[in-house]
């Protein structure tokens, strides 16, 4: 997000406490409903981007090498468990950036970095560390339903636990994110139609207008038949009207958070297949501090910037060429998945494009983070540390695309390219990923084939 | 030191049609890195003369596929032959020095041979039409030509089949072996007035049998026993049509399939075993492997449906080796333009789903994913994960084999993705592979702790029947093995595996494609015949089929026939009955055509293997049975057959490379002129456009106008 939209918004309401009270982010300046649903957008696409990186880190950092049996499987269960809700974060960001382009919006694929600028806008700081129970505890409450749903489940006084035990240990108060979708959910909600002077002099909610809302976008959005690759939990939804957006807004919210209202039909399966029951079941089963330590010791916030001194975030020796690839494949991904918004899929034609490799090659990419995070978290964070790295997930200076086609294409040459001469460096004799790396570096030729075509060189 | 058994091994060995004299060298399949094409490396041959003796060849250069006259060279295996010893737990090779400690010698060995071509007899039923070639025993270390006989055949006319010889034990080649050579790939037909000048020579006499003439509808066969015991698919022989039928010319190929039996006998020792042999079309992409193979159905046959459920290392390799086997079969497919929709011939399963269901016109995929090179970049993406410890969401979109009926986007969607079935429909891997591939990716998300170390070489010991059906005998070149022959046959290339199951239940004959009993054996079961099959020990033979109807509504689908089931293929839905209830009787439930009749009957599960073997028991398939449902010739479904499942020996889109718009571009394997200096430009098959070849093309001189295709490119015309 850039500093100049953080810096319109606000969070309205009391700050959050252990009584639950209403969470507003909005706009100190009045902007116009489509623009607010874009920002709320963009902000929702940091968020689902931030948790997914989050989360991500947390299940690697699960370490299944555990003295007993009965540990041993609590950490693969729990390990499979957060992976699945990560790779469904995946689809709640593209589903966010369909909406955006539905209505004229910019893409975003950026998200905060740390240190955290404004806690007030996020659920909770950014923060890449192992599993604890603290660390559950933020992603508990971020994916927490409403009040009024937590009563009716009979959660309120677990929740409040969970809220108390975050405020002591760590001193943190966290934003639940269903608050946002519901905001944007309200965006995209038609009123009724105006007839003279509102009773009161009331204003109508403002919404989203109907001319805004573009169904000639599809063919841009990415769909659930190229990205989910007929895993129907992975929720790709595309939107074409103002129905299907609110559809769209109204699954991803349950996939989450469970029940948006006390009056969903469908409440007790919403909350059964939420990613707020599924880190509750695992929050219970997980052990305090100083029963036994379910994850390895890696570290937090790892960094391979030059400017961060910190010995327990300071990549350094042997992992630092991993770290550099891991950051370098993360550009990478979210080129790869921007691009692919660029161009027309052809949307059940048999128009031919590049777009179907792209798919192919970020996924290709989201493979290689998880390889790389499996990698870099068997390492020491830096010669003699105690920690293990882990994957830094750093965000490059920019992610915006050129503007002509054909350089777009000069920037993801430029980057497998750089990748490998990092992959040459990294294939010392001895290395034991080196089988990984050769594999790696003939995927991307032939990816670097198809690029140099599609330059023109 | 007594022996006390005896095998030929391996169990089952491919041969591969050629004319040259030269038999193929033997090579190795190298895997490079993970996502390259294997490369084809010069392994030490043996050399087999005139009389018999064994010298052993190491090639230096390139692998030669063909000798210097352009004839392809004949994939010709050997089979050694193993003893046990009483003394020993382990198979040893069997030599003369073993011989002479027991009392015997060479002359103790006599070999035989008796294969067959059924592929008349399964169209016309005439018993007359049955081509079987019978070596009488013998030991010594001529050629024997193998000579198909047929009562139909014109008066001392025979169908060369190739021959098999004794290769002579010696100092430097101590175990005794025989080897098989295939036929040179000829096709025969039926005398005739004017003479064919599309076929070698007449043999078949049309005075005594009616295969020249035979016909069988053009439309969907009739709901009767007649319509039902054709093949499936049906109209698969060289032939013409009228407006009614489509009506045979009358010819035979030489492919054949058989038992080899290796006899020991002398004082106090008389022992026999057996292997199998099917002689088939050559790889054409000889670095790559099918994604379901006959390898995978033994598996399958010997260990059952499931595999443990945490896998090892070795496992993960073999998942590996899925995968590669499924990125060789899409690297040689146009999938964009076999993910289309509409009934325009040369598009692949949606037009199938259309004709034989009426599903909604649909591509199968997303037109921009389905491209070739996105494909293939995400196969190769997978693959590259599978090297690094990934494969969750590849485990989860597996199709199961009960669920291919499923016709939906979804359904269809899942892998393995726009290839054809056993039974006709979406292709679904065996049990056992879907097994292995969730067991190896339950491994690799919670287990490995680190990369996978090298395998270790694999050992040339036969210690049980796993690897006793994974034995490679010396000299024997990959593509002998069952590894490379196609098993999601529709009808299949090599051999047609539904046949195997045919037999699976005593006293009766089943149809290798459908839930139907073809014949019977026993009086008291007579009644069966004619009826479809619809249980066996509880497991029902048929799924739902599902889909979107011409008007976009999810519901059932119909056949031509008004059904809304459709018979699941043999291998994976008797999985666990042949596993279970080998020897037993089961409990099976068969109904009349017309659903009015009903009769339950116990019917006993015959054993897969020979007893204590890793043969396919000669109960279940007589020579000649596993080919017999094959196109006749085998040409016609290299014209017909536009690739839906056997790309990697049959390939279809070669040349590939990228386009400047982000597609790709590429020949169609079957276009005639392609030259370095011919647009790379797809010609859509719709079987009428004559710069592809044509049937005439294929029976006349297949072995001059089919190319190999080695890391997906052509190689050089055959002048």
């Amino acid at each position: 997000m850039s500093a100049r939209l953080r810096a319109q918004l606000i969070w309205r309401g009391a700050a959050p406490t252990l009584v639950p009270t209403p969470e507003e982010p909005d706009f100190a300046d009045a902007v116009a409903p489509r623009e607010r649903a874009i920002a709320f957008l963009t902000i929702g696409s940091e968020i689902e981007h931030a948790l997914m990186v989050q989360y991500l880190y947390a299940a690697y950092s699960l370490n299944d090498d555990q003295e007993t049996d009965t540990r041993r499987a609590l950490v693969k269960k729990w390990k499979a468990a957060i992976l699945e809700v990560a790779r469904e974060e995946m689809g709640h960001l593209a589903t966010v950036q369909n909406l955006l382009t539905l209505i004229g919006g910019p893409l975003c694929f950026e998200r905060e970095d740390y240190p955290i600028v404004d806690p007030g806008l996020w659920p909770f700081p950014f923060q890449l560390e192992a599993l604890t129970k603290d660390s559950l505890a933020k992603y508990v409450l971020a994916e927490m339903p409403s009040s009024e749903v937590l009563a009716k489940l009979k959660l309120t006084d677990e929740t409040n636990a969970i809220k108390q035990r975050l405020q002591v240990n760590d001193g943190l108060s966290v934003h639940r994110v269903g608050a946002l979708y519901q905001q944007i959910l309200n965006l995209f909600t038609a009123g009724p139609m105006i007839q003279g002077p509102q009773p009161g002099g009331a204003t109508p909610a403002p919404f989203v207008a109907t001319v805004d809302i573009q169904a000639d976008s599809l063919p841009y959005q990415a769909s659930a038949g190229a990205w989910a690759l007929g895993y129907q939990d992975i929720l790709v939804e595309t939107a074409s009207d103002r129905t299907s957006a609110l559809a769209a807004l109204q699954k991803i919210s349950a996939q989450g958070e469970g029940p948006i209202s006390t009056t969903d039909a469908n409440a007790k399966q919403e909350y059964e297949g939420s990613h707020f029951r599924r880190f509750l079941d695992i929050y219970r089963e997980f052990p305090e501090p100083a029963d036994w330590t379910p994850a390895r010791p890696v570290a937090t916030n790892p960094s391979t910037r030059p400017g961060v001194v910190d010995p327990a975030r300071c990549i350094d020796g042997i992992a630092s060429p991993w770290a550099a690839l891991a950051n370098l494949r993360y550009r990478m991904l979210l080129l790869y998945l921007e691009h692919s918004f660029c161009i027309d899929s052809g949307h059940g034609s048999q128009t031919r494009s590049p777009r179907g490799a792209l798919v192919s090659w970020a996924f290709g990419e989201m493979y290689n983070l998880r390889s790389l995070s499996e990698i870099l978290m068997r390492l020491p964070l830096a010669p003699g540390s105690a920690l293990m790295a882990g994957p830094p997930f750093e965000m490059p200076y920019t992610l915006s695309l050129p503007t002509r086609a054909v350089n777009r294409w000069r920037a993801h040459r430029d980057l497998v390219m750089a990748a490998g001469a990092l992959i040459d460096q990294l294939l010392v004799p001895g290395q034991p990923q080196a089988a990984y790396l050769r594999a790696l570096r003939a995927a991307d030729q032939t990816a670097l084939d198809q690029i140099n075509v599609l330059i023109g060189a | 030191m007594a022996i006390t058994e005896i095998r030929l091994l391996p169990p089952l060995a491919l041969a591969r049609l050629g004319s040259s004299p030269e038999p193929l060298d033997n090579y190795d399949l190298a895997v490079p890195d993970a996502v390259a094409p294997r490369a084809i490396v010069p392994a030490p041959s043996l050399r087999l003369d005139t009389d018999g003796h064994l010298t052993v060849t190491q090639g230096e250069g390139p692998v030669e596929f063909r000798d210097h006259e352009g004839r392809i060279k004949p994939v010709a295996p050997f089979f050694e032959l193993w003893a046990k010893v009483d003394a020993a737990g382990e198979w040893v090779p069997v030599t003369e020095a073993l011989l002479s400690a027991n009392g015997l010698s060479v002359a103790s060995v006599k070999w035989s041979a008796h294969l067959g071509n059924h592929k008349l007899h399964r169209r016309t039923n005439d018993p007359n039409d049955c081509i079987e070639a019978v070596v009488a025993p013998f030991s010594d270390h001529a050629a024997h030509a193998v000579e198909g006989a047929c009562g139909n055949f014109l008066d001392g006319a025979t169908l060369p089949l190739g021959q098999v010889q004794f290769a002579r034990p010696s100092p430097d080649h101590p175990g005794l072996r025989l080897r098989f050579t295939p036929a040179h790939g000829k096709v025969y037909g039926a005398h005739s007035a004017v003479p064919d000048p599309d076929i070698v020579k007449a043999i078949y006499d049309s005075a005594k049998g009616g295969w020249r003439g035979y016909r069988e509808t053009n439309d969907t066969p009739p709901n009767n026993y007649a319509g039902r015991r054709l093949t499936n698919p049906a109209d698969i022989f060289a032939g013409y049509d009228d407006d009614v039928d489509h009506i045979s010319y009358g010819y035979v190929d030489d492919e054949c399939d058989g038992i080899i039996t290796a006899s020991l006998e002398g004082p106090g020792v008389n022992l026999q075993c057996f292997a199998r042999v099917a002689a088939g079309p050559p790889a054409f992409a000889p670095d790559s492997k099918p994604v379901r193979t006959v390898a995978d159905e033994l598996e399958q046959a010997l260990l059952g449906p499931q595999a443990d459920t945490v896998a090892s290392e070795e496992e993960v390799a073999a998942v590996s080796d899925i995968v590669r086997r499924a990125l060789e079969t899409v690297r040689l497919m146009n999938t964009g333009q076999l993910n289309q929709g509409g009934t325009t011939r040369g598009v692949g399963m949606a037009r199938m789903d259309i004709l034989d269901v009426n599903r909604k016109s649909d591509p199968i995929f997303e037109p921009m994913v389905a491209e070739a090179l996105a494909i293939r970049a995400r196969h190769e993406r997978v693959l590259l994960a599978l090297e690094s410890g990934s494969l969750t969401w590849f485990a989860r979109i597996l199709r199961e084999y009960d669920q291919v009926g499923d016709l939906t986007d979804e359904g269809r969607r899942r892998m393995p993705g726009m290839m054809r079935n056993a039974d006709g429909r979406h292709l679904a891997l065996t049990r056992r592979q879907v097994s292995k591939i969730r067991a190896a990716a339950n491994y690799l998300v919670t287990g490995r702790t680190g990369p996978a170390a090298d395998a270790a070489p694999g050992g040339v010991r036969p210690l049980n029947l796993s690897a006793q059906l994974d034995y490679r005998a010396q000299g024997n070149p990959p593509n002998s093995r069952p590894d490379t022959a196609i098993s999601n046959a529709f009808p299949g290339l090599e051999m047609d595996f539904r046949n195997v199951w045919k037999r699976l239940l005593a006293g009766v004959v089943l149809h290798e494609s459908l839930n139907f009993v073809l014949e019977t054996e026993m009086d008291e079961l007579a009644p069966l015949k004619g009826m479809f099959i619809m249980q066996i020990a509880g497991v029902e033979l048929t799924a739902p089929v599902t889909g979107p109807d011409a008007n976009g509504v999810v519901g059932p689908l119909k056949d031509a026939y008004g059904n809304d089931h459709m018979a699941l293929e043999w291998s994976n839905v008797l999985a666990d009955i042949v596993h279970q209830h080998a020897g037993q009787p089961v409990h099976c439930v068969f109904q009349s055509m017309d659903g009015a009749q009903r009769i339950e009957r116990d019917l006993t599960v015959r054993p897969f293997f020979e007893k204590d073997s890793a043969v396919i028991a000669r109960a279940l398939v007589e020579p000649g049975a596993l080919t017999q449902s094959l196109c006749a010739p085998w040409q016609n479904d290299y014209r017909e057959c536009s690739c839906f499942y056997w790309a990697a020996n049959r390939p279809d889109y070669v040349n590939v490379e990228p386009r400047a718009d982000g597609a790709s571009s590429g020949n169609n394997w079957m276009q005639k002129d392609r030259t370095s200096s011919t647009p790379a430009v797809y010609i859509n098959d719709d079987w009428q456009d004559d710069r592809l070849l044509s049937h005439t093309d294929l029976v006349r001189d297949w072995e001059k106008a089919l190319r190999f295709i080695i890391a997906n490119k052509d190689e050089p015309p055959v002048v």
